[in-house]
Formats: C-alpha cells, structure tokens, sequence
C-alpha cells in the first residue's frame, strides 16, 4: 500500500509502506492509526528536501535493522560513509543542514547521523577560522577571550 | 531557511489546535481518535524549536534547570504523555513505555510523562525499573493513591510470577522424590 507524503508546500508524494516506515515518526503514526491513504501532512519539510530524503529512504529501504545500542553514547567514527552515501551528501550548505533538520524531524536515525558525520568530516583538521569561513560565522570573541581560550588549549595545540 | 515568524505561529496555533481536539477526543472516550489528533500535533509542532539539534545545551539531567525547558518543549512532552495514557486505554502495552520515553526526551521534568513510563514498566513485565520511578516520584508526593495503585499492580504481577515458576518447576520436584 502507497502511503502519501505531503510537503509544507502542498505537494504530494508516494512512497511505499518500507520506504515510509524509516521515518520512526511516521512509523509511529502509521502503527497507532493503521496504513491510511489520507496524506499525512509533514508541515516543516518543504518538496525539495522531501524529495532527498525520500531517495536516501528509497535507497536504504533494504538495509538490515539498525542494531539499537550502536546509537548509544560511545564515540563513533566518521570515516566509515559507503560511496553511495557519500555521493548523496554532497550538496550545497544550506541542503545538508536542511537535510539536518528533516532527519531530526522525521526521526531518520541514520540520516541524521551521516548528517553529522559529513559535519565533521568538513570541520576535521581546519582551523578556528577556516571553520568561521566555511559556516559563515561572525568572530564574537573579543581580544581578552581571545587570548584565554588560547591560554586554555594551548595543550592541544600542534607542537 | 529559517521561517518566518508568522508561519511559526501559523503552525503552533495548528498543533495546539489538533492537541484541543486529541483531549476533547480523549474526554468522549475515543482513543483512537485522539492518539490521531496528538500524532498531527506532533507532525506540526516537532521541528519549531530554534534549536532542534540542542547545540551546547546540556545534556547531563543534573544540570539541566526545569527553567531550561521550553514552552513549546513542554507541550511536545504533555501530548506524548496523553498519548502514553491512550496506549494504555487501548491495552497496547508494548507502548506506553515509548510514548512516556518520548515526553521525558522532550521535558524530563514531566513528573506525569515519568509515572506513564512507570505504568508502562510495569504492564511490560519490568516492574523493578517501573519501582524505582514510582520510589522518586513519591519522594515528592508520599500520598499519591495512583502510586499505591500501581504498587498493588507490581504485587499483583510478581504473584503470577511466582505461582507460575512454582508450577513449572513442581513436577521436576515430584520426580526427585520418586
């Protein structure tokens, strides 16, 4: 049975029942009020990010279940994205951290996840202003914070 | 793209709205109903926080101030813990516990969230965790007849419990003594 997806903008999309299913708040949904043809509105995802997260579930749909405790609080690695997954994040600033945003909404766990791998993969080995240049963020220290913070971690700097 | 103030507001009122209508359902005993409102309720209102990742917010339950927990925080855990005590109107036991878990996520302050969890605990057969909730939430209120309630619930299932371990290993006995 096709379950329907609606964007913030109105339009509508058909996924099968394991495609929706990744979605645990869909899921959720589905498994309390039975598979309903009715769309089920998702108001803070528009079309175009609907449209990528849908492929990335259409592709993963097969995927063996997560093993549960691989999501519990134990540092991970970012160096393990398959090419698939790779290839299917690279896309402009805004799209991954709209992406960010849908996975943590719909409650897509991997996705969220390689959301956040490919982040720090991006931060990995830059520095403070690199970073401030790649996210567009304003320097808001002043000269005194400045030079504690230096003071602070002058231990993990490269010697 | 961040949006705008007025849709913000535009979909707040909405989830409020399907949250209105999931209590009036729950009220006029249609659960299934209801758990379908607080589902749209969450659709709208998942997703408004400004900080939906929780960047640099602490993440250790000890030094997190109930002042921490936003208003919309708090309307996302009271729905899940209506959805919780819905689960447990519809006897889909095996719920309960996700929905509870789900309102302590979003509000850990939720002292109502945390007895759905222990209700859902119990009726999930893990009555010592479900104890050690009912003992912190009567910490703050000793006299809580609901507690009691549930009390009699964790008796009443270690019984069972009891009489049916006895029954199975009853004949291995009887054969030792032959």
């Amino acid at each position: 049975m096709a379950i329907i997806l609606r964007s913030s903008n109105d339009e509508d999309f058909e996924v099968s029942l394991e495609v929706a299913n990744q979605s645990i708040l869909i899921k959720n949904l589905l498994d309390d009020i039975g598979t309903t043809s009715d769309p089920i509105p998702l108001p803070n995802v528009n079309s175009k990010v609907l449209k990528k997260v849908i492929e990335y579930c259409e592709h993963h749909q097969h995927d063996p279940p997560i093993i549960k405790d691989e999501y519990d609080d134990v540092p991970r690695r970012s160096d393990d994205i398959p090419p698939w997954d790779e290839q299917f994040m690279k896309v402009d600033q805004e799209m991954l951290f709209e992406i960010l945003l849908a996975s943590n909404y719909m409650d897509i766990k991997p996705l969220l996840d390689l959301g956040c791998k490919t982040v720090a993969n991006m931060i990995r080995g830059k520095s403070a202003e690199e970073i401030r240049t790649m996210f567009n963020i304003k320097n808001d220290f002043n000269e005194e914070e400045l030079a504690q913070i230096k003071r602070e971690n002058e231990w993990a700097e490269a010697h | 793209m961040p949006i705008s103030e007025e849709e913000l507001h535009q979909k707040m009122a909405k989830g409020l709205e399907y949250k209105q209508e999931g209590a009036v359902a729950f009220k006029a005993g249609k659960y299934d109903e209801a758990l379908k409102r607080y589902h749209h309720a969450l659709l709208y209102l998942r997703g408004l926080n400004d900080n939906p990742l929780n960047v640099s917010k602490s993440r250790d339950p000890d030094n997190l101030k109930e002042s921490d927990i936003t208003e919309l925080e708090k309307e996302i855990s009271t729905i899940n813990a209506n959805m919780a005590l819905c689960q447990l109107r519809l006897e889909r036991f095996d719920r309960i516990a996700r929905c509870a878990n789900e309102a302590l996520k979003a509000n850990p302050f939720n002292k109502k969230a945390k007895f759905r969890l222990a209700q859902g605990l119990i009726r999930e057969g893990s009555v010592i965790k479900a104890a050690k909730l009912l003992d912190e939430l009567e910490k703050d209120s000793p006299n809580d007849p609901a507690f009691a309630a549930e009390r009699r619930q964790i008796d009443i299932r270690e019984k069972q419990a009891e009489s049916k371990q006895r029954k199975e290993f009853a004949g291995m006995f009887d054969r030792a003594k032959k």
